[in-house]
């Protein structure tokens, strides 16, 4: 399901072609291909740590992303609203992200979503909980994941 | 942590039968008691009975490992996690081995890994706790190790991994992780002061297959070495409430 890709140069690792979904829509729709612009390492030689670690923060993420409250029923209707419009959501995003020591979520950067709001209320979603484990301390990061956007009216 | 262990062991002590026979142990001579299971026992039946245990993913899917004992004759079965409540179902009850097979719409946490190879000797460290009392580990730091692998002699069974632990009610389902880890076990039941007896890997993973799961199997560290496996533990694991009308 995940392909995790990074590279040791610019010491990123990269989760692509793994998807998000919303909850409780619940189809995951697969972004196909991996992060552009990137070096990365052969998913094969990535440390199984790492990738368990990236499985769970992808879960949190999705988790959060479903969660029934405020600002996540927000960007999920700003998501229907816009997904497929002239000027909306990509279909996908690569999200970076900075684990801390403790499991928070130091940061997360992403492309720009064209709205403000939108996008104010996406890196609260994903800084706003614990992943529930400490990365591993080897692990390179930034960690990146894609995500698909692709919410179900 | 120790203050914790100490705590877990006096609730232990208490839990237990009288002594029926004696046993082989390293310390102090031990005393047999009926196999004792490691569900929560069911409440008065005034309003409604009910059991709890632990399980844990087993893939993607929803699909959930825990013990026969905590999922059968069961009206509903609710899987409790980080405030979320889900239904589920069973899929399959080994006739054999205290294993049961449930499921749930979705899944709710990360999923285990098994050993391709089982190498799990005794007096190796191992992590197995109920559900429940992973957030206060965590809380306190995180654990790594909490029971070892006993000898086989005196209290074990074919299939099953003899543990010297300090578990208690509402252990029954949860994986015993290894210092990678990895599941070399489900927790099954007490069958003295300090042994408990777990399903080992082999006969899971055969019953996981049996019953066309699709789980994954490594021999490489799963988690960074020294990191707590009572985090580990709580990623994978879920409360699972048996409900008996």
């Amino acid at each position: 399901m995940i392909v995790a890709k990074s590279v040791t140069r610019i010491r990123s690792f990269v989760i692509a072609a793994c998807a998000l979904a919303f909850c409780p829509w619940g189809a995951v729709a697969t972004a196909p291909g991996a992060a552009q612009g990137l070096d990365y390492r052969d998913p094969s030689k990535a440390p199984p740590s790492w990738g368990q670690f990236a499985k769970l923060v992808q879960y949190r993420f999705e988790t959060w992303m479903g969660a029934e409250e405020e600002v996540a029923n927000r960007f999920r209707s700003y998501m229907i609203e816009h997904a497929g419009k002239e000027g909306g959501p990509p279909p996908s995003l690569v999200v970076r992200a900075w684990l801390n020591p403790d499991g928070t979520v130091e940061r997360v950067s992403f492309g720009a979503l064209k709205d403000a709001k939108a996008e104010a209320d996406l890196r609260t979603i994903l800084t706003r909980g614990n992943i529930g484990e400490a990365p591993p301390p080897e692990m390179l990061q930034p960690l990146n994941l894609r995500l698909s956007l692709n919410p179900k009216k | 942590m120790l203050r914790f262990l100490i705590l877990l062991g006096a609730a232990a002590l208490a839990s237990v039968e009288p002594a029926t026979a004696q046993l082989w142990m390293p310390v102090r001579a031990p005393e047999r008691t009926a196999p004792q299971s490691l569900a929560r026992p069911p409440e008065p039946a005034a309003i409604r009975r009910e059991k709890s245990g632990t399980a844990f993913f087993v893939d993607d899917s929803g699909h959930m490992l825990t013990a026969r004992h905590a999922a059968d004759d069961c009206a509903r079965i609710i899987v409790a996690k980080e405030g979320r409540f889900v239904p589920a179902r069973v899929v399959a009850l080994s006739p054999n081995f205290d294993l049961a097979l449930i499921k749930v719409p979705k899944t709710l946490g990360l999923a285990a890994v098994f050993p391709r190879n089982t190498t799990a000797t005794v007096n190796d460290m191992m992590f197995a706790a109920a559900y429940d009392t992973l957030p206060g580990m965590m809380t306190r730091g995180g654990v790594v190790a909490n029971a070892t692998v006993a000898s086989g002699r005196g209290g074990s069974e074919a299939g099953y991994l003899a543990l010297d632990s300090t578990v208690t009610f509402g252990a029954s389902g949860s994986p015993v992780l290894n210092s990678r880890g990895l599941v070399e076990g489900v927790i099954s039941r007490r069958t003295t002061i300090s042994r408990v007896l777990a399903v080992g890997a082999g006969e899971t993973k055969a019953f996981l297959s049996g019953n066309g799961i699709r789980f994954e199997e490594d021999d490489r560290p799963q988690m960074a070495g020294g990191g707590s496996r009572a985090n580990r533990a709580a990623s994978i694991s879920a409360r699972v409430t048996c409900l008996q009308s």
